[in-house]
């Protein structure tokens, strides 16, 4: 309606008496539908892009480990920062609720790691992803470590701009998770059954396992592993250097 | 858990567009969140309530619909409705090796005043 005369609004005259130099729009102030058709996670998706091209650019390597707490991430990686040692450099990105432990295991195998506390955050995202990487330094060639909050539900959704994303389920958490937290293995490329030492202990069957990882995702590798004993550890590292070498030659 | 999180930035992207489009008020946001996005309709609802909060959407209606998704089987190949991400293929039983629909999680339309 016009706002100078009230032309347009039911019961109003619209014959004008008035001078039409007004703003004068006949447009009635009703609901009008405006079109967004923008993803939720757009901002994060762009920004997890920045930093692909920021590793990219040092032909860098960058997982993402997620998995329940207790599960074995940073077992795994204190392990690996002390096999490869000096071969390359790497570098952990810890992210936890609360605390500096995690950072301060890696460090003392001599490899950097900065952590992230994400406070009352169930996730990373690619934003204090962004700040950790320029942080750090990440030299050429490297392999990025990013251990993310243990958690199998949320951090799936969130993509951090790594290369590939790597899923630690222990033995001991059961050959049923995959079909319980569909999202998180559907979202990752390699799955580490680690502690397998205890495997006689508990009611894990491994070809269960298998099965319900295919039903997920069927394309998935599967790696089992214990950081105990080495056993499996050495497929690991060679799955690793695979992709280094892959990310080094692109 | 991350529905909160994924709340506040409907509201926060949904108040960018209102203003942007000179809107005085929001009545409606208009959301979809496939059956294969990862995103639980029901718990995104109660996050936006409260995410709303002090806001510009305090009274505004959020409407999260979910579209069904589209598989491709990994075993014979065949296109397959889900409803769910643990569905199988109708024709061999085999799971899912592809998704080519009900990902999407986006806000579709502001109704606005």
């Amino acid at each position: 309606m016009c706002e100078t005369c009230g032309c347009g609004e039911p019961g109003v005259i619209t014959d004008h008496t008035h001078e039409l130099n007004h703003p004068h729009s006949h447009e009635s102030h009703e609901e009008r539908v405006i079109e967004v058709r923008k993803g939720v996670l757009d901002e994060n998706a762009k920004i997890a892009e920045r930093n692909r091209g920021f590793l990219d650019g040092r032909k860098a390597v960058c997982l993402n480990v997620v998995g329940s707490p207790g599960s074995g991430k940073t077992s795994i990686l204190e392990a690996t920062c002390r096999h490869f040692g000096n071969q390359f450099p790497m570098y952990v990105i810890e992210g936890d609720q609360q605390s500096d432990l995690d950072a301060g295991r890696i460090k003392s195998t001599g490899v950097p790691a900065l952590q992230i506390n994400t406070g009352f955050g169930c996730h990373l995202d690619a934003q204090m992803v962004n700040g950790a990487l320029k942080e750090m330094k990440i030299g050429e060639q490297g392999v990025v470590f990013i251990e993310n909050v243990g958690n199998l539900v949320c951090p799936a959704l969130f993509d951090l701009g790594e290369t590939e994303r790597v899923l630690v389920l222990s033995v001991t958490e059961g050959d049923d998770k995959p079909l319980k937290y569909p999202y998180m293995f559907r979202s990752a490329h390699l799955c580490l059954v680690s502690k397998t030492d205890l495997l006689g202990y508990v009611d894990c069957n491994l070809e269960k396992l298998e099965e319900a990882i295919r039903s997920v995702h069927p394309h998935m590798e599967m790696i089992p592993v214990s950081v105990k004993t080495g056993e499996g550890m050495d497929k690991w590292y060679s799955w690793l250097e695979k992709l280094r070498k892959a990310s080094a030659y692109r | 858990m991350h529905e909160l999180s994924l709340a506040v930035n409907i509201v926060e992207i949904a108040e960018k567009e209102a203003k942007q489009e000179g809107a005085s008020s929001v009545q409606e946001v208009i959301i979809e969140a496939g059956a294969l996005s990862g995103v639980d309709a029901g718990i995104l609802q109660g996050a936006l309530e409260f995410a709303s909060k002090n806001t510009s959407l305090e009274t505004t209606l959020f409407t999260i619909e979910v579209p069904i998704g589209t598989g491709i089987c990994a075993d014979c190949g065949i296109e397959f409705e889900m409803k769910d991400i643990l569905d199988r293929c109708p024709v061999c039983g085999g799971p899912a090796g592809e998704f080519i629909a009900g990902t999407e999680f986006r806000i579709v339309a502001l109704k606005v005043d």
